[in-house]
């Protein structure tokens, strides 16, 4: 095996020459390329990360916007609820005023009715009894009364009698 | 068959077969040594692949991952990259592709060995070149930084003047050690190997791989790093 260790300078500069050659390569054709290509992802990565950001913050503002519209529309289903209370209680208390009102109307109407019933109740039984008081008192003595005559009498007779019962 | 190709498909125990074939048997005293062509090879090859991964890189897509040589040429972009940005700082990225170079060169260089030819670190014509640039590059990024004076100033005087002659010295010795360690290293393994394959004859498939992996794969590779470390670290000390 040949050891080479005495520079010379045919090979020293052929050495250094291909070595430089290889730099200018490395450096024009594969090092400017990459590091192009490397920046071009790093813009894309930024770009999509501003885009990330960006949907992200109109995320968080439409979820504010659709939180604030449900709390309007349940403030407003609130307010349907109680004016709903509202206007049914206020139904509610006409319903049952106007019912106690006829009720009262109705109560007393029976009652007039009631008195006015007994009153001809009352004067039928009356007259029924006069009737009955002549045709009792035809037969007692016998004779013809002129009713139309004596029911006068008879009444001041059931007056008395029945004075308890007006 | 030809003799010569033969001697090639064979492969010859100095690891120079390839280049015999570009030569006459006649001519034994060659100006040109087979580490350097193989040397000048691995650099023709190695441009043909970079020029080759720079216009995959052109027409690949950046929004989706890297893949084949893209993907391994990113990888040597970032990470060498990295390495210069923890070594020398963000405002030094520029060394990047001189480091990446270095590296690229020297791994491969290290292990041509391993295809049965000659490493061509293990001449030191290839190593002293190395260092040399390396040395350049050194002295005229701290030139650039800090101008001649203010260069040879922090460099040899600094703020101990009487340290001057010990300056001198290890000014001198940067390239001198930068590149007889490499060349010893390579060297050394390519000679202990080439003394393993002659002595265990028939059996040397048995036991040479193993050594092949430390004498090639991580010898050359840890003195590719020693290598492009003390370039990032030297040209760093003298900007600074």
């Amino acid at each position: 095996m040949q050891i080479y260790i005495m520079p010379d300078l045919v090979n020293f500069t052929l050495q250094i020459l291909s070595t430089l050659v290889l730099f200018l390569v490395i450096k024009y054709f594969a090092w400017a390329p990459m590091k192009e290509f490397l920046r071009k992802r790093q813009e894309l990565v930024s770009q999509e990360i501003n885009r990330a950001e960006m949907l992200k913050s109109d995320a968080i503002a439409l979820k504010k916007s659709a939180e604030a519209q449900v709390q309007v529309a349940r403030d407003e289903a609130r307010e349907i609820v109680e004016n709903s209370k509202k206007q049914a209680q206020h139904m509610h208390d006409e319903i049952v005023s106007n019912a106690r009102k006829e009720a009262q109307q109705k109560l007393s109407k029976a009652a007039a009715d009631i008195e006015q019933e007994r009153k001809a109740v009352y004067s039928k039984i009356r007259s029924d009894i006069v009737e009955l008081a002549v045709s009792s008192a035809e037969k007692m003595i016998e004779k013809e009364i002129d009713s139309n005559v004596h029911n006068e009498l008879f009444d001041q007779f059931v007056a008395k009698v029945g004075g308890s019962h007006e | 068959m030809n003799p010569l190709l033969m001697k090639f498909a064979i492969g010859e125990s100095d690891g120079s077969g390839l280049f015999k074939i570009f030569q006459s048997e006649a001519d034994m005293n060659p100006i040109v040594n087979p580490t350097v062509f193989n040397s000048v090879v691995l650099v023709l090859v190695l441009s043909v692949f970079f020029i080759i991964c720079g216009n995959a890189v052109k027409k690949a897509d950046p929004t989706k991952p890297s893949r084949g040589i893209v993907l391994l040429l990113e990888m040597l972009v970032t990470g060498i990259e990295g390495l210069v940005e923890q070594t020398m700082g963000l405002k030094h990225l520029n060394f990047a592709p001189f480091i990446g170079t270095l590296a690229a060169y020297l791994v491969c260089a290290n292990l041509l060995g391993l295809l049965g030819l000659s490493a061509p670190t293990s001449d030191y014509n290839v190593t002293l070149a190395l260092a040399v640039i390396t040395i350049v590059v050194m002295v005229g990024s701290g030139i650039k930084a800090k101008g001649i004076g203010g260069y040879l100033y922090d460099t040899y005087l600094g703020d101990f003047p009487f340290l001057l002659p010990l300056n001198i010295t290890g000014e001198l010795a940067k390239p001198i050690s930068l590149s007889f360690r490499l060349f010893g290293n390579i060297l050394s393994g390519g000679i202990i190997m080439s003394l393993i394959y002659q002595a265990l004859g028939w059996f040397s498939p048995l036991i040479a791989p193993a050594l092949h992996g430390y004498f090639d794969v991580f010898s050359g590779v840890i003195q590719t790093l020693i290598f492009i470390m003390l370039t990032m670290i030297w040209s760093q000390g003298a900007m600074e």
